[in-house]
């Protein structure tokens, strides 16, 4: 079976309050007095999986979102999986 | 007289009110007290369960969720699904909205800063947790995290108000639940709720530090003879 090397982006959801974001916004806006807005802090995880193909991939992926990696509540998530180069 | 009740409080890896709560359980209210390590399975002949606060985990990922997949969570949801009570303090409201025994979640603070300090919460009595306090009663308990910020969406917030699971507000002296008496940014200024069947609770502030004479302060200690009040009837 093959490993697929995912990429996985979690970013808090819009409605949800990103102080985080908002500091940076503002330090930026103070330090640089440029006009970059909308900032959001989210995570990014690195991890290997082997499986059959893709598409079982997927579906391990979004599993283990489902299970421990994603706090849907507030948080939304978007990963790509690459074959792994050796 | 009132009969003994069994207490249990889970520790995980990097929790640290465990003594604090053990401490109020058996030597101040002479109840049967246990402490369980994460790893354990059984949660048996225990009519209270206490997860303390801490940082469990190093707080790695998010708050609580690593806790949340030890090998004593799954008791703890059949504990709590056969209606036995939960108490979640600070670490361990984070972990039991984590485990979904609570709705919503716990963000961190807007302030971006972690936060110790004595705040003014306002209780609803209508719980198996606060039967000993007043309607509407204004006590003060000390808060002391980072991410206490609860979170939830609009339909889940109005559910808590419909089914009066809002059990601590955070407000100033008066009640009143301001906007300036919040100090984390909590939505409807929520330091508490319930679950729907009242039988788990979850709340930031630490009751367990405030329940000795010896702090000058005992608003916390009915917070626990509450709960032992509603086992003996």
């Amino acid at each position: 079976m093959p490993n697929f090397i995912i990429d996985l982006n979690i970013m808090p959801r819009d409605s949800v309050l990103d102080p985080q974001g908002e500091a940076i916004e503002n330090s930026l806006r103070n330090i640089s007095g440029l006009d970059a807005t909308e900032f959001k802090v989210g995570k990014k995880i690195t991890f290997k999986i082997r499986a059959a193909n893709r598409i079982k991939c997927s579906e391990i992926v979004i599993k283990l979102c489902k299970k421990l990696l994603v706090n849907e509540v507030i948080e939304k998530y978007t990963f790509k999986i690459n074959d792994e180069k050796n | 007289m009132m009969k003994k009740i069994n207490f249990a409080i889970l520790n995980f890896p990097g929790t640290n009110c465990e003594h604090d709560c053990f401490h109020i359980i058996s030597k101040v209210l002479k109840q049967n007290c246990k402490v369980i390590w994460h790893n354990e399975r059984s949660i048996s002949k225990v009519d209270c369960v206490i997860v303390p606060g801490g940082f469990s985990y190093g707080d790695y990922l998010r708050t609580g969720s690593i806790a949340s997949q030890s090998r004593i969570s799954n008791n703890l949801i059949k504990f709590a699904n056969q209606g036995g009570s939960v108490i979640g303090i600070c670490n361990g409201f984070q972990i039991l909205t984590e485990l979904e025994l609570l709705p919503g979640t716990l963000i961190r603070n807007t302030n971006l800063k972690f936060i110790c300090k004595d705040i003014n919460l306002k209780v609803n009595n209508n719980s198996r947790f606060t039967n000993l306090y007043n309607r509407n009663e204004v006590i003060r308990i000390p808060i002391a995290h980072a991410e206490g910020n609860y979170y939830a969406d609009k339909k889940i917030l109005k559910r808590l108000r419909d089914n009066n699971q809002i059990i601590f507000s955070y407000c100033n002296e008066n009640g009143d639940l301001a906007q300036n008496s919040n100090p984390n940014g909590s939505l409807l200024n929520i330091a508490g709720v319930t679950n729907k069947k009242g039988n788990v609770i979850g709340l930031m502030p630490h009751p367990e530090r405030v329940s000795e004479k010896i702090f000058n302060n005992i608003d916390g200690i009915r917070f626990f003879k509450s709960i032992i009040n509603y086992h003996n009837y």
